[in-house]
């Protein structure tokens, strides 16, 4: 379950979006994000999710792949619409106390559930798409002009990307000792809601510890690879091509259009 | 008796689905050691995870005496031990099954004695992080954590991987300790090697690429050398011998292991 998660997950399709410059990717997921966490209509989450939707389908990426990602996150999901649902105030359609639920409550739960939900779908095709030596070569030349002011700019995206990368790994992590537990008997996925709480406990140490664990692993292997000795030069530089700027171009339009669309609302 | 029935496993990953086990159809007998061999990739450690019932089948089903199978009841060493390891020292990841299938602190203690003596785990290593020891010293801390379990169906994956000599002998003198001194118990391991299949198992399942392509006693297995070629494997060095020596005119029979080789050839001395 936890293993569904695809934020930080790279998986090589070799595919157009694969090709793309890392900066591209890097640019047009924000701007993909700024535009899905700002909209407020129906009908523009309904485009920015066609067009992530084509995006995963341009990178050869299985639809059901992309969403089973949003598996593990679905109690913050579930938990947002019924915060939502209640806390809203307008027209009451159902009320029972104090409890009540409103057209206006509705309306924003789910925008905001769809809005969480293209915002992490889009971060994931990003890393899905991008390996983890582009990825951190596009941030690190995306903030260059900060080196300037004497700003670390490499080791700044070093650490972004190992960040992200430590996402799945934890995921993995978690996966892999609550596997080694259930083998010696640990009933870890049936049972009451406070059962299951407190079976997660005997899981988190070992977590955290073997996270760390990794941590100082992927420190040996960096050091032993001389990272932060003199300037890092990157395997291959890609350019900007022609199909950065059809992608690029593309995703502005639609932005651009429900930009225009959300004002005259 | 282990039964399998049509059992069929696949693996979702983001370039499709990957079938692992194919329409497996099989029975592992009590009381006797049964291998597992196959090619990499044929699907050996999928058919473990669900013989521990870590899995379920897609379809299909695998029961124990009419009991559908589970960690309750089987006890699986992983192939790699550290998959399996987690606990901060040894004798913490020892102790954690028999702690969680409810035995007192003094039963469990006496479990993880019982365990390590057979494993040659001393004490000192007990207070050990199970993730600073050998390669080969993790994995008879991940056996003896699985023994403490004391479960009737033992499987093991790969367990003489990465052992010397000694280790590799001292895994399968254990292996043939508990069938003897129990006699409900059920051994499964999965090996790479034809010598230990043909040496320390009564039943060996052959797998290639998912599907079960035989099974049987270990000298009806081998004597299929063409097919056990043809998906990756071969026969037991020992039979090799006795095949060249019987084209040159001695025939010592058809020995699985060095010790019928020797009783062979003593009796045909003699
Ligand atoms: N967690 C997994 N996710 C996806 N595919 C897997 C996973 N585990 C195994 N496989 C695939 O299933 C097949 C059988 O694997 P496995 O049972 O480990 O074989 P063996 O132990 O015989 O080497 C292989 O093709 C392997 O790539
Ligand atoms: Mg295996």
């Amino acid at each position: 379950m936890l293993k569904d998660i695809t934020v930080g997950r790279y998986v090589d399709t070799n595919s157009f979006l694969h090709k793309l410059d890392g900066r591209t990717k890097i640019i047009c997921t924000l701007l993909f994000s700024i535009a899905s966490l700002s909209c407020s209509t129906m009908i523009a989450i309904a485009v920015l999710a066609a067009a992530v939707l084509s995006a995963a389908a341009a990178a050869r990426l299985p639809i059901r792949y992309v969403i089973k990602g949003l598996k593990p996150l679905r109690w913050l999901i579930l938990f947002t619409i019924i915060f939502n649902i209640f806390t809203v105030k307008g027209n009451i359609i159902w009320q029972w106390h104090a409890l009540s639920i409103t057209v206006e409550g509705v309306s924003f739960a789910l925008l905001t559930a769809s809005r969480f939900i293209l915002f992490v779908t889009g971060a994931s095709i990003l890393t899905l798409t991008t390996s983890p030596i582009d990825l951190t070569d596009a941030l690190a030349r995306l903030m260059r002009p900060l080196k300037m002011i004497k700003i670390p700019v490499d080791d700044i995206a070093m650490i972004m990307s190992v960040t992200l990368r430590f996402i799945p790994l934890f995921a993995d992590e978690a996966e892999r000792i609550m596997k080694a537990q259930r083998a010696r008997g640990a009933d870890l996925s049936s049972g009451k809601l406070l059962s299951r709480l407190r079976s997660v406990i005997p899981v988190t140490i070992p977590l955290f510890l073997s996270v760390f664990r990794k941590a100082d692993e992927l420190s040996l292997a960096m050091d032993s690879r001389c990272y932060g000795r003199g300037t890092r030069s990157s395997r291959k530089k890609t350019h900007i091509g022609a199909n950065d700027l059809l992608f690029a171009g593309v995703l502005i339009i639609i932005c651009g259009f429900l930009l225009i669309f959300e004002f005259y609302h | 008796m282990i039964e399998i029935k049509n059992v069929s496993y696949k693996y979702s990953t983001p370039a499709g689905s990957v079938h692992a086990l194919k329409s497996i159809t099989a029975s592992i007998p009590s009381g006797a050691v049964t291998a597992i061999i196959g090619h990499t990739g044929s699907g050996k450690s999928t058919l473990m995870e669900l013989l521990a019932g870590l899995i379920k089948p897609d379809c299909g089903a695998i029961t124990a005496d009419g009991k559908e199978m589970s960690p309750k009841t089987a006890g699986l060493v992983f192939q790699y031990p550290e998959y399996q390891l987690f606990a901060e020292t040894v004798y913490d990841d020892i102790a954690f099954g028999p702690l969680n299938s409810g035995s007192s602190k003094a039963e469990a203690d006496e479990r993880v004695k019982y365990a390590a003596t057979k494993m040659r785990i001393d004490s000192d290593m007990m207070k050990y992080s199970p993730f600073t020891l050998s390669g080969g010293q993790k994995r008879l801390a991940a056996i003896a954590g699985i023994l403490a379990m004391k479960r009737d169906i033992l499987l093991l994956d790969e367990p003489a991987a990465g052992l010397d000599p000694s280790g590799r002998q001292l895994v399968f003198s254990v292996i043939s300790e508990l069938i003897e001194e129990n006699k409900n118990m059920t051994v499964v391991f999965v090996t790479h090697s034809m010598e230990d299949a043909a040496e320390f198992a009564d039943n060996i399942l052959v797998l290639d690429s998912g599907e079960l392509i035989m099974q049987g006693a270990p000298d009806e297995v081998f004597s299929n050398k063409e097919q056990l070629i043809s998906c990756g494997l071969d026969i037991p060095e020992m039979m090799k011998l006795s095949i060249a020596l019987c084209e040159r005119g001695i025939d010592i029979g058809t020995p699985l292991s060095v010790s019928d080789a020797y009783r062979n050839i003593m009796r045909l001395l003699k």
